[in-house]
């Protein structure tokens, strides 16, 4: 009696290590391991690099580059069965060396809808595009606004995708995914890692929205699906800004991604926070009011504390833009990093 | 057909440039893209392997069928039907189908199968997915060991009709050996390039030697060079003779993999040819290093039997690394070393060029030039003979030329261009460069016997990349033919647009005199350097090479007189210029380029833009410049009338008729340079948009300055005129004259706004209901009008 009472609870540790292993094995066959060290995502469609964003490459210890490749959409003057064609290719300068570069291709909720089997023409134009410009890849991430109804769909094509890759590139690439904040509610697709976007929270199209880009209220109530999200995530933050612009009754008008300045003072009455007034309306454009959204450095510290907390995930810094990194202090976006 | 069209392209701009003359712009070293010649290229060695093999083929399969089909019916199943199954109903088939050949049945179907494939992925280029891949492995100025720059294989379907089986299981030998080719050309296609190399190594030594043979040893080359097996590629294409491939890389590394295999291989000629000539754009002295290094083992090793080549080269890149006395040291050295004779020849040629670079030698300058100078001009003038460099039918010859012909014209140009008209401009004798110019477009550009210009001459003329000026900015002579003002006469045509030379076949009436480097040079150069050089020329020169050069030179004195009067008319010295115009014999002037511009039509004293006829061209003077012109429209009574206004300007009793004649000058001045009377003064007419590239850049200043120093001198005139007579009427003239030449500088703001580079900016005001009142029947918007000159003709 005394040797079963000394051999039980060996074995019951023994069980519960070997059952712990086999899970945690199975668990990082399926889902694989989370990213690690600093990267950007460049969504611009020409890849060119200044000295500022080599420099910021340099400082900021980033080894890897998340760069969009192009995006797939709808053409609806294509026959049904090629009815999704790329568009916005980006071109390329010099590839940097030392950085490796993910390829990311943008899906259309309604090109994922329309999926029936672009998957074999996405890799070879993806194919195509790396041995023209030298790029080596290990990985490629797809970003997918998917939602209850295109899920499958686009699960389908990430299941479908893989061994196309295998094939053309000889070896096996990695795949990641974006993960948008409402998605966590959901299951996650199966893939090595996804990438959480803390950005675009808010309804920029509201006049009453104070920052679409990025506010804390906004994404705090996605953060409770967070601790049960079974996949590695890192962690993209915002680093642009844009002007919401509104016609005199205070409705969307448009969006303009362009860097003018709001505080020039012969153009614009500053009305509060970041509320602006056009002095003078031109003849064809409906703005009258603008919005102008550049997340501060202390939200994004505060959204990245509060989503960290959970989780120490690596960041990823969208975008590489010297326009709009310059507009925090080398500081600041160490502290991002951080 | 696209790299045709590319070339043609490039051959029609090339041309397009030479038609105009314009200023003399230095010689580009740069553009020289066989500057050390070991190894006479084959451009077109693929086409003739192909075509070899096409014939073998065809000839294979005529005969296996016992000549029993038409040779027309079995070329049409090789190459046009691209289907076989029961429907084909072609007769080489249908002979094999009904003796039940099922051998070749087998054979024809599988290739047709692979073909097929291949036209699957020439479809897939039309897909809105294709990204379009570079298919340049390298060239030779892009290094190829970056992964960039490597063709990968691209083809979105796999070929999987044939494999080794059918190698293996195939009775008929000849066959086999087909099956071999097919077997390796679908690995290549399928980027399987091992597989390709495999199958080469195995099968290969059964082949016999032939253009099947050939064409799978192309394919192991290539599935060699893909797997980044350099050396060995090169000595795959070495057996074969494609020594011509851009594809090689020629750092002295690859070199010696390649002479340490087979000290003889062509492919060294190739590389070492290609190493020397990427020097001429890139020069790189660790390069230059190794490259000396490997050439002094080579030497000292013996091996070789070509090592004339290796040092010659050595000094080649010694001397495009400026460092001449190493250069002429090994270039001696080279000289008593075995070598091919095109080595030779090319060592020759290099002493030639080294030689009218030198500084060191100016009394023996000369003396060291001819015998060689003499040699390579002789060879060139046996090239042209024989056809070998132009072809007589065809306007741009060279360009199609064997690359040892063109070689040697090249370093003829070379050594003219690069060494012996710097060389004495240096000196101070600019009267010699014309010498040697005019030896050189003669010998060149000129049939000998009736002094045509030769068709493939042309390009000689002003050939691409010497060229400084493009056509678009010095399109003038096309302005002038639109405007349709004069009668076309055939002698009209001279350097007009080039499409009368290529489609209208009237090249022979081209008079190309005015659109050569000598004329050019002759237009800009100083005069008193031409008033020399015809010194020279009449003397027929002292010693051998002067008289060598000037018997062989262009020794039409009109030519020279003409062109002397015109440059002193142009310096308003018409005294002087009319002692030269006088010995111009008027048969010469008659079949000159701009005989049918001086006319009474273009009379250089009527102000044109005035149209009451009871105005215009009434100076008030006691003689009319305008019906005395009108009368004899030529340069010499130009220059008479001139000289009598000058005398008028500054003899006349009166202030008025002194300001008359100083305002008659100021429009016969500008007249006879920018207006209507260009031909009186120039051989093109000159508007501010003739621009000059000084490297890579425009340059206005060629133009402008010539256009502000006009400016000033016919202001001086009109100030003059203004001082003198203060009558409102004669002073409005005068500020319609002084904008009239203003408002030509509005192409240039034009020109300069499209560049953005403006700084400047010009107000016109033209008076306009005042002016009308007093001197129009009809006015003429300036600020509306495209062309001036279609304005006044339609108010004339």
């Amino acid at each position: 009696m005394r040797k079963i009472d000394f051999i039980f609870p060996i074995v019951a540790i023994l069980v519960v290590l070997i059952v712990n292993i086999l899970a945690n094995h199975l668990e990082t066959k399926r889902i694989g391991k989370e990213p690690n060290g600093n990267a950007v995502y460049y969504w611009r469609t020409s890849f060119y690099l200044n000295d500022y964003e080599r420099n910021f490459l340099l400082q900021n210890n980033i080894k890897k580059i998340y760069l969009r490749f192009f995006d797939v959409d709808v053409n609806k003057h294509l026959a049904y069965n090629d009815k999704c064609a790329p568009v916005a290719t980006t071109s390329f300068g010099c590839i940097p060396d030392d950085v490796e570069i993910i390829p990311v291709i943008f899906i259309t909720p309604k090109a994922i809808k329309e999926y029936v089997s672009f998957s074999d023409n996405l890799v070879h134009r993806l194919y195509a595009m790396c041995q023209n410009h030298g790029i080596d890849i290990e990985e490629v991430q797809f970003d997918c606004d998917w939602t209850t109804s295109t899920r499958d769909d686009y699960f389908q094509f990430l299941k479908k995708v893989e061994p196309v890759l295998r094939s053309y590139f000889k070896k096996q690439i990695k795949i990641s995914s974006t993960i948008r904040l409402h998605q966590l509610a959901q299951d996650p697709p199966e893939v090595a890692y996804g990438v959480l976007m803390c950005y675009n929270t808010g309804d920029f199209k509201d006049y009453e929205t104070d920052n679409s880009i990025l506010d804390v209220k906004d994404v705090k109530p996605y953060l409770k699906n967070l601790k049960k999200y079974n996949l590695p995530l890192a962690l993209a933050l915002p680093v642009y800004s844009w002007c919401v612009e509104f016609d005199k009754d205070k409705h969307f008008a448009q969006l303009n991604k362009s860097d003018y300045s709001v505080t020039d003072t012969t153009l614009f009455n500053h009305l509060k926070d970041n509320r602006y007034e056009m002095r003078m309306t031109y003849p064809k454009s409906p703005t009258h009011y603008v919005r102008y959204e550049l997340p501060s450095a202390e939200t994004i510290l505060r959204v990245k504390q509060m989503v960290q907390k959970r989780n120490n995930m690596p960041v990823v810094l969208f975008h590489l833009d010297e326009n709009q990194l310059s507009k925090y202090t080398e500081d600041e976006i160490k502290a991002f990093y951080m | 057909m696209k790299s045709k069209l590319f070339i043609c392209s490039i051959i029609v701009l090339a041309c397009l440039r030479s038609m105009a003359c314009g200023p003399y712009a230095p010689v580009n070293p740069k553009y020289h893209d066989v500057f050390y010649l070991g190894y006479s290229m084959d451009g077109n060695w693929q086409e003739h392997l192909d075509s070899a093999f096409r014939e073998e083929n065809i000839d294979f399969w005529h005969k296996y069928v016992h000549e029993e089909i038409p040779r027309e019916f079995v070329e049409d199943a090789l190459y046009r039907v691209y289907l076989l199954d029961e429907h084909t109903s072609n007769a080489f088939f249908a002979y094999l189908m009904q003796h039940n050949d099922t051998v070749a049945l087998r054979y024809w179907m599988s290739l047709k199968a692979t073909d097929s494939t291949s036209i699957a992925n020439e479809l897939w280029k039309t897909s809105v997915w294709y990204y379009p891949v570079s298919n340049r492995v390298s060239s030779d100025w892009v290094d190829d060991t970056d992964p960039r720059n490597q063709k990968m294989d691209l083809s979105i379907y796999k070929v999987r009709s044939l494999d080794e089986r059918y190698i293996r299981h195939c009775p008929n030998k000849d066959i086999r050996n087909r099956y071999v080719l097919q077997v390796m050309r679908m690995h290549f296609y399928n980027g399987e390039f091992q597989a390709c190399v495999n199958l080469w190594r195995k099968y290969g030594a059964g082949i016999p030697k032939s253009a099947l043979r050939t064409q799978c040893l192309n394919y192991y080359g290539g599935a060699l060079l893909r797997l980044g097996k350099r050396s060995e590629a090169a000595t795959v294409y070495a057996k074969i003779g494609y020594c011509n491939t851009y594809y090689f890389s020629y750092t002295p590394a690859i070199m010696r993999e390649v002479y340490n295999q087979q000290p003889n291989s062509k492919a060294l000629e190739v590389m070492i040819q290609q190493f020397v000539n990427s020097f001429v754009y890139k020069p790189n002295d660790s390069k230059a290093t190794a490259f000396s290094a490997l050439a002094d083992e080579v030497v000292a090793d013996g091996k070789s039997r070509n090592l004339a080549m290796w040092r010659s080269a050595q000094a080649a890149v010694a001397y495009l690394n400026h460092d001449m006395e190493s250069a002429i040291q090994l270039l001696n050295e080279s000289e008593s070393m075995k070598g091919t004779p095109m080595v030779k020849e090319n060592i020759r040629q290099l002493r030639l060029l080294f030689n009218t670079t030198r500084t060191d030698v100016d009394s023996l300058y000369e003396e060291l030039l001819y015998p060689d100078l003499k040699w390579l001009i002789g060879l060139v003038n046996a090239d042209i003979r024989n056809n070998s460099l132009y072809d007589p039918e065809y306007n741009y010859g060279q360009y199609d030329a064997p690359t040892r012909q063109l070689h040697r014209l090249k370093m003829l140009r070379h050594a003219i261009f690069l060494g012996i008209v710097p060389h004495f401009e240096r000196l101070g004798q600019a009267y010699k460069s014309i010498a040697y110019l005019n030896l050189y477009v003669e010998q060149v550009c000129y049939n000998k016997e009736e002094r045509s210009f030769l068709r493939g001459g042309r390009c000689e003329a002003t050939e691409e990349g010497y060229y400084k000026i493009p056509m678009i900015y010095r399109g003038t002579i096309e302005n002038l033919y639109s405007s349709g003002e004069d009668p076309i006469k055939p002698s009209d045509y001279w350097n007009n647009f080039v499409s009368h030379a290529i489609y209208d076949d009237k090249a022979s009436e081209l008079n190309m005199d005015y659109g050569t480097y000598l004329f050019e040079y002759l237009d800009t150069a100083k005069v008193q350097d031409i008033v020399k050089y015809v010194a020279f020329l009449k003397s027929g020169g002292h010693t051998p090479i002067e008289k060598y050069v000037v018997r062989n030179s262009y020794r039409e004195l009109n030519y020279f007189y003409e062109i002397i009067g015109t440059r002193y008319m142009r310096l308003e010295q018409y005294a002087t210029a009319l002692r030269y115009l006088q010995k111009v014999s008027p048969d010469f002037r008659s079949r000159q380029n701009i005989a049918a511009y001086i006319n009474s039509n273009r009379n250089p004293f009527a102000e044109r833009w005035i149209t009451k006829k009871e105005v215009r061209g009434n100076y008030g003077l006691a003689f009319n410049p305008v019906a005395e012109y009108a009368q004899h429209p030529s340069k010499e009574t130009f220059c008479n009338l001139m000289l009598q206004l000058r005398k008028e300007m500054r003899g006349a009793s009166k202030s008025e008729t002194r300001a008359r004649a100083a305002y008659a000058y100021a429009v016969a001045l500008f007249q006879s340079n920018l207006g209507y009377a260009w031909a009186l003064n120039r051989y093109e007419q000159i508007y501010s948009n003739n621009y000059s590239w000084i490297d890579g850049n425009m340059d206005y200043n060629g133009a402008n300055k010539e256009f502000a120093s006009m400016q000033k001198r016919v202001d001086a005139y009109v100030s003059k005129a203004l001082k003198y007579d203060k009558d409102h009427t004669f002073s409005l003239k005068c500020r319609i004259l002084h904008s009239k030449y203003r408002r030509q500088l509005r192409h240039e703001v034009t020109i300069e706004k499209k560049y953005g580079s403006s700084t400047y900016t010009f107000k016109e005001e033209m008076f306009k209901k005042e002016v009308r009142a007093l001197f129009c029947d009809q006015w003429v918007d300036y600020e509306a009008a495209g062309n001036n000159d279609r304005q006044l003709r339609a108010s004339r």
